[in-house]
């Protein structure tokens, strides 16, 4: 089949599912539901492998039209080219193994078909956001992922204890992401007014090859409001503060939707709107800063966290931050390249949890742990490979990926490479501490956990392993330019049409012995930190003491630097006061009495109107005559 | 002219072939009768381009698009009645031949050439219906209808010969394009003969399309005719006095616009008023489709008010729509078959008989305007041309378009509604063939016929 055929389906495979499920799955055999979903996602997969290898020059295809005005034409059509099919084959990869893990994870949960449902859905209007060929499409698939976040944040909502809160955080998450949104939106109408066109292509060409540009004012309009848009998905200052709270959500979710795929979404953005930033100088150094910010903001939280999932969920924020900062510099392949592998090593690290939260009979909190290296060594194995990965252990993906990003940085401003690399010292010191935590030590829960500490089946075991093995050898899809000269920088060249190979140059030109120097300050950090988070945490078997006896940075750190509270005191508090005010003043008093005052005149003039309906034919007839004679009249008057 | 006759020889026919005691045949030789009366109306115009000239009729493009579109409801009416005259086989044929005298009636108020014609097409169109409001004689509330019928009809026919013998006073002609020519020459300075003819013909009018203060007849004889007399009466009726209307006075009396516009402004809103505010509170669903189609008239007249050249076109689209949600709901409510005629009779119909409901439903928020049914192409195309001209009228209409919003929802939600659960259940009803083609027929149309209007 062609390109032009295969396409279609990628998108296809996950809606059938998803209807699938969505009509039926209650009445279907949980093993089917499961099943189906993941067989979904996976047929996904294979289809996007085969466009993968056939796939030469980018492809358009057009579905059907949408809108069709004089003046806005609007449609639904896809574009398959090397940046949204490697999009693909990351979320229907990564995808695929996490429908897989939550078959064994789900599996005594009551909505378990309702989770493959949105599960499927998800994948679906992710599909849709990376394939679309348009903002529209984008726009499109970016809602549907919000959505389906929304409901997977909030899929305990019934819950008994934590059901309140789970409903809570879905709320939050989607609020912040609504601020985006409309960021989003207007970036989309500003576009269209200054272009006349949502299409990528179109506007590629507009902006690179006929150099029509706007004013340098609406470019950064225009740039600033899909930044907004990003800083909402991907969770950067000031719309952060969802991701943490979205980790109420059943752990597949976090490392599918919180981790590996939806929260790219607004470095997406950025790399497929790159001709904009790259005429919006002032935008590239707004992201630069606000990216940087959130990852040093982010790593220092993460300092003192004690929910294995919150740890992971600052962590990624950081990550995030670090990829803007790597988006800020126009290292747009780059960022492709670390997205690729924060997907693989972040999804290993979220389904670990997820098997260590599983055998702990869900139990998140470190402190309750300890010791669990003997009891779940596979899950061991494989975190401990995902944490190396993160911190940037050499020679692991996490390693290659963050050296890229580290290297631009270096020689794009020293300040703002040391500010970064201070951020990883930071990433790898609270990723080490967690794991030894966790893994060493003695065991600190209750009796009852210890007893039922185990190793989950086979459906959840399988997948980890496939992330570890990808968090080990994904660092070769962009070797750096000192070894294996002909194969480096691989996925650069691939995303070369992409990114108009803007970065590539300065990637491949780089200095070797920069490089190299740039190297092993990184592992200096990396093992520095691996050294003395064993001799505190490892060695000494230290376990983090309760909040409230903490002081210093420290409090502030478990405290969140009391964002929330801020946010609280700032937007939230201000808000309820207008709203009561709204509800008191303008609602009872105001708009109650006109609206309801109106319906009730209504209402009487009604009666008062069917009394006039005597039933009498010589009281019609007086009517009648009366409207002649009023006739008459009006002509009296008129002549 | 050759349509009249089809159809009134089919008419004749279905009469005296009630005596062989086989309904299906009258109702085959009615239909035959009126899909060749169709036809033939159609191809005579379509193949002759001309207009075609008898004394006292002319069949153009006016009056072949109306024809047509009467034909078709009387159509559907018939094929929608059958099966409730089936109980009365005796009198199958009385019924159907009624309805096919009173159809040529109304294609001869939509082809006059003269005032005598104009008479006789009315009268040809009433006197069945006066018959066949009283036709259920079981029924006290039947008889009513019919005598209070009559009796103001024929106040409404003095009225109106008193009026036509005014103009011919003042214009010495009984011809349409005479009197036309003559009001145009003499323009300003007309004698009061002729201010006083027009307004009689004017309340006349009224009276036949049942707008205010002429509607009150109409309550009354929609609630006690059988539902099928109340469906033809609703569609074809109205559409007959429409279109006769449309022509004395958007061409007839076009001269004296500046006169007659504003008093028939006031009296469509206070028409839609009146409609609209009656029907908020009934209980039972034929006295709610009575004030609903009192309220149709009043947005239907600002046709009538607004001279454009596509007026005529927005009026045959508007009633187009309107017939198609009556009839469908009539169809509805014949299917029901609540003694009472209660609106509370149609709750949970949607869970009892699915499409049935579904039919209801649509019928009833096309009425309502929602798009993308029909009733909203035919309220959106009335509007849209009169809102240059008549801002305040419109804005008015649409006013009472919110406030009529409120009953047909309320139907709305009756038929999705369960039905309480202390009272019994009511069973499933049956469908007959003929009256499920007419609902499929009616819902393709509400759902379909809209975007076919507005190209």
């Amino acid at each position: 089949m062609s390109v032009q055929q295969l396409v279609p389906l990628i998108l296809l495979f996950p809606l059938i599912g998803g209807i699938i499920n969505g009509i039926f799955g209650k009445k279907l055999p949980k093993a089917l539901v499961g099943s189906l979903a993941t067989l979904a996602s996976t047929l996904s997969f294979a289809t996007a492998l085969m466009v993968f290898f056939q796939l030469n020059e980018p492809v358009k295809i057009h579905l059907f039209r949408m809108i069709d005005l004089e003046d806005l034409r609007l449609s639904a059509s896809l574009l398959a080219d090397n940046l949204s099919l490697w999009m693909v084959l990351i979320i229907t990869g990564i995808g695929s193994l996490i429908h897989l893990f939550s078959m064994g994870y789900m599996k005594h949960d009551a909505g378990y078909s309702k989770f493959f449902t949105y599960l499927n859905l998800f994948i679906f209007a992710m599909l849709i956001l990376v394939l679309g060929s348009n903002y529209f499409m984008l726009f499109f698939g970016w809602e549907g992922v919000g959505i389906c976040s929304y409901f997977l944040i909030g899929f305990h909502y019934s819950d008994a204890e934590k059901g309140m809160l789970n409903g809570i955080a879905a709320r939050k998450a989607f609020i912040m992401n609504r601020i985006g949104d409309l960021g989003l939106l207007i970036g989309l109408f500003l576009i269209l007014s200054q272009f006349g066109t949502l299409e990528y292509q179109e506007l590629a060409n507009i902006v690179t090859v006929d150099k029509i540009l706007g004013t340098p004012w609406m470019m950064f309009g225009i740039t600033m409001c899909l930044f907004i848009g990003a800083t909402g998905k991907s969770a950067q200052i000031p719309l952060f503060t969802w991701l943490p709270d979205a980790m109420a959500g059943p752990t597949p979710v976090s490392a599918l939707i919180h981790a590996a795929t939806m929260v790219t979404a607004g470095i997406f953005l950025v790399v497929r709107s790159n001709f904009f930033f790259e005429h919006a100088p002032m935008t590239q150094e707004i992201m630069l800063y606000i990216g940087l910010a959130t990852s040093l903001v982010a790593a220092f939280i993460a300092m003192r966290q004690n929910d294995i999932k919150k740890v992971l969920a600052y962590s990624t924020v950081s990550q995030l931050g670090l990829l803007f900062v790597a988006l800020g510099m126009g290292a747009y392949t780059a960022a492709i390249f670390h997205v690729t592998t924060h997907a693989f090593f972040k999804a290993l690290l979220f389904l670990g949890s997820g098997s260590v939260i599983h055998a702990m009979s869900d139990e998140q909190d470190i402190r309750k742990m300890g010791g669990l290296r003997k009891k779940i060594p596979l899950t061991h194995l494989t975190f401990l490979i995902g944490t190396l990965a993160i911190t940037g252990f050499p020679l692991l993906s996490g390693f290659f990926s963050k050296d890229e990003i580290v290297g631009h940085a270096f020689s794009h401003n020293v300040v703002i490479y040391g500010i970064l690399m201070f951020s990883i010292l930071l990433t790898a010191i609270y990723m080490f501490r967690m794991y030894f935590v966790v893994f060493f030590g003695t065991f600190r829960g209750t009796h009852e956990q210890e007893h039922h500490v185990h190793e989950g089946p086979a459906s959840m075991t399988l997948p980890l392993v496939i992330l570890a093995i990808l968090s080990v050898f994904g660092g070769l899809l962009n070797l750096p330019g000192i070894w294996l000269k002909g194969q480096a920088h691989w996925l650069s060249h691939h995303l070369e049409h992409n990114t108009g190979g803007l970065n590539l140059i300065e990637a491949e030109h780089a200095d070797n012995g920069i490089t190299l120097m740039l190297m092993i300050i990184a592992v200096a950090v990396c093992l520095g930190a691996l050294v003395v988070c064993y001799l505190v945490y490892g060695k000494k078997q230290n376990v983090p003491v309760e909040d409230a006896e903490l002081s210093g940075w420290q409090k502030i750190s478990a405290n969140k630097l009391y964002i929330d509270e801020i946010y609280n005191f700032l937007f939230v508090r201000p808000t309820e006061w207008l709203s009561v005010v709204g509800h008191k003043f303008i609602e009872i008093m105001f708009l109650n009495g006109i609206i309801l005052g109106f319906a009730k005149g209504i209402g009487a003039s009604g009666e008062l109107v069917k009394k006039w309906q005597t039933g009498r034919v010589n009281w019609y007839i007086l009517w009648m005559v009366g409207g002649i004679v009023g006739l008459i009249v009006y002509y009296l008057v008129k002549i | 002219m050759v349509a009249l006759i089809v159809i009134f020889i089919s008419g004749l026919l279905s009469l005296f072939l009630a005596f062989a005691k086989k309904p299906w045949l009258v109702l085959l030789t009615a239909s035959a009768g009126l899909i060749a009366g169709g036809i033939s109306l159609f191809t005579q115009f379509y193949y002759q381009y001309d207009f075609i000239h008898y004394e006292g009729l002319k069949f153009d493009g006016f009056a072949v698009a109306f024809g047509l579109i009467a034909i078709l409801f009387t159509l559907l009416v018939v094929l929608t009645g059958y099966s409730s005259f089936k109980d009365k086989p005796q009198h199958t044929g009385d019924y159907i031949a009624l309805l096919l005298f009173s159809l040529t009636g109304a294609l001869c108020m939509l082809s006059f050439t003269d005032m005598f014609m104009f008479f006789l097409g009315l009268e040809i169109l009433s006197i069945p219906i006066y018959v066949m409001a009283g036709s259920n004689k079981d029924d006290v509330r039947s008889s009513e209808a019919s005598l209070k019928y009559f009796m103001t009809g024929a106040f409404a026919t003095g009225v109106l010969l008193f009026g036509i013998a005014w103009i011919y006073g003042g214009t010495a002609s009984f011809k349409l394009d005479e009197i036309t020519a003559f009001i145009y020459n003499a323009e300003g300075t007309h004698s009061s003969l002729i201010y006083i003819g027009l307004l009689m013909i004017l309340s006349a009018f009224l009276f036949k399309v049942g707008a205010a203060p002429f509607h009150f007849w109409s309550p009354d004889v929609y609630d006690g005719s059988p539902h099928i007399v109340t469906g033809f009466m609703a569609a074809v009726v109205k559409l007959g006095a429409f279109g006769a209307f449309m022509k004395i006075f958007s061409v007839t009396f076009a001269g004296l616009h500046d006169f007659w516009a504003p008093a028939l402004s006031v009296l469509a809103i206070l028409t839609m008023f009146v409609g609209n505010l009656s029907a908020l509170k009934q209980i039972r669903f034929k006295r709610l489709l009575a004030y609903s189609s009192i309220t149709h008239v009043g947005y239907a007249l600002l046709t009538i008010i607004v001279q454009s050249p596509d007026s005529a076109f927005n009026l045959w689209a508007y009633i187009f729509s309107y017939g198609f949600s009556t009839i469908g709901l009539i169809t509805v409510a014949i299917i029901i078959h609540d003694e009472e005629d209660r609106i509370e009779a149609f709750r949970g119909l949607v869970r009892r008989n699915p499409f049935t409901g579904f039919v209801a439903i649509l019928g009833l928020l096309s009425l309502a305007g929602v798009p993308p049914l029909m009733g909203f192409f035919g309220k959106f195309l009335v509007f849209s041309e009169a809102i240059t001209q008549y801002p305040w009228l419109v804005a008015i209409a649409i006013i009472n378009s919110g406030i009529g919003i409120f009953y047909y929802l309320r139907m709305v939600i009756l038929v999705l509604q369960k039905e309480d659960d202390d009272k019994p259940k009511t069973p499933r009803h049956k469908v007959p063939v003929l009256q499920m083609i007419v609902l499929a027929i009616c819902a393709l149309a509400l759902l379909f016929g809209g975007n076919m209007l507005i190209f």
